[in-house]
């Protein structure tokens, strides 16, 4: 019995051992492996204990085991899946379908509140809660809800016209103002509620005013 | 009667009537021809009954979820065994996370269990495979997984390769170190 690990022989056994365990050996050196194994007592005792694992191994009932915990796998994966479904078409209700109809809503009042240059938060110079703004061609119709009775009155621009002239008067002869009623403060308030007529009227006065005096 | 049909087709052709038209027969095909693989797989990562069923569970619906993904040249045990690993690891990372809570309910799911017959209790009389499940569960991750796909699997080791990333030099060594390891730990407990 040869137990001289020096030999050459034995690098190329212990090379060989895993192949001849794992049932990898080619035929040529499979017959070279079996007959230098008894000179190697230590490859002897490696060979047979990996042989006895896969001989208990086999026979084992590992099989038999997996079949008991899967039995019902099946079965509870189509549960799954039916409840992943349901669940997936909830998700779009309430994370896509309600959110964007949400958003909609949002934005149709916005718009309802916001067309014809009325801001609901800009409410120094219009009161749009008082008024439904129709815009026409030219810009200057506006419906009074409360008295359902179309009357003709400013838009923003007419107001910012007449209202810098009005202004250009008060600055340039403050004194017109002394005593009167009229004040750009007063008809600004009132500017909503004057026709184009009444307007070219208290111009008119304020610009007679100026020449007398 | 016709899932059992099922199981006699090909992958593929199992994969095609599945995506074509939803089919639960042959979804329930499909899990039942890789379920053991999947739960071995699982199991070797988790070391719990319990956990290894919900887990096997998941993966199959991951799996069917994306059957229409799943690129046809392609082995599906590989394709299997990676979803098994990232849902096990998912499912470990997880349940780290929740351990704190969990260990206030410990007594109540003691007194659960003796209450209801628990996986090892109906594994009794199997007392070996469970020993040598054990001793495998000792193993490295790598020379586990060379040792269970090669030798319970029959894959070859360019596919183990291909899900372990490593070299075939590398596996063989990896596989026969898992021998010589595993008949140490069976020797030693006996």
């Amino acid at each position: 019995m040869n137990t001289d690990h020096n030999l050459p022989d034995y690098n190329k056994m212990q090379k060989l051992l895993p192949d001849y365990v794992l049932g990898e050996i080619n035929a040529e050196d499979k017959i070279f492996f079996e007959n230098n194994l008894p000179l190697f007592p230590d490859l002897v005792k490696e060979v047979n204990d990996g042989l006895s694992l896969f001989a208990r191994i086999e026979a084992m009932d590992i099989d038999g085991i997996l079949k008991q915990q899967t039995k019902n796998i099946s079965v509870r994966v189509i549960d799954g899946l039916d409840k992943q479904r349901a669940k997936s078409k909830f998700n779009f209700v309430s994370r896509v379908l309600f959110p964007s109809v949400g958003i909609v809503a949002v934005v149709i009042v916005f718009f309802m509140f916001n067309v014809g240059g009325n801001n609901l938060f800009n409410t120094k110079k219009h009161d749009s809660t008082k008024v439904n703004i129709n815009q026409n061609s030219d810009n200057t119709s506006i419906t009074n809800n409360a008295n359902n009775v179309e009357e003709k009155v400013f838009d923003e621009k007419t107001i910012e016209k007449h209202g810098n002239e009005l202004e250009k008067i008060y600055n340039d002869s403050p004194e017109l103002f002394n005593g009167s009623t009229i004040s750009p403060s007063t008809v600004f308030d009132e500017i909503e509620n004057l026709n184009d007529e009444q307007f070219e009227e208290i111009i008119k006065e304020l610009k007679n005013e100026k020449i007398n005096s | 009667m016709e899932a059992v049909l099922l199981t006699e087709l090909s992958d593929i052709e199992i994969i095609d009537a599945y995506c074509n038209t939803g089919n639960q027969r042959a979804a329930t095909a499909f899990v039942r021809k890789y379920q053991k693989f999947v739960f071995a797989t699982v199991l070797r990562y988790l070391n719990n009954f319990d956990d290894a069923e919900d887990v096997t569970q998941e993966v199959f619906i991951k799996a069917l979820n994306n059957l229409d993904k799943f690129r046809k040249e392609s082995n599906i045990k590989t394709w299997l065994y990676r979803i098994s690993v990232n849902q096990s690891i998912n499912f470990k990372r997880k349940k780290s996370i929740f351990s704190v809570f969990k260990r206030q309910s410990i007594d109540s799911v003691r007194e659960m269990s003796n209450n209801s017959p628990n996986p090892l209790q109906m594994l009794e009389g199997r007392e070996l495979e469970l020993k040598f499940l054990s001793s495998l569960a000792r193993l490295p991750e790598k020379q586990r997984e060379t040792f269970a796909l090669k030798y319970f699997e029959g894959l070859t080791y360019d596919e183990i390769s291909s899900v372990l990333g490593t070299s075939v030099g590398g596996l063989k060594a990896n596989y026969f170190q898992a021998v010589k390891k595993l008949s140490e730990f069976l020797n030693k407990d006996n």
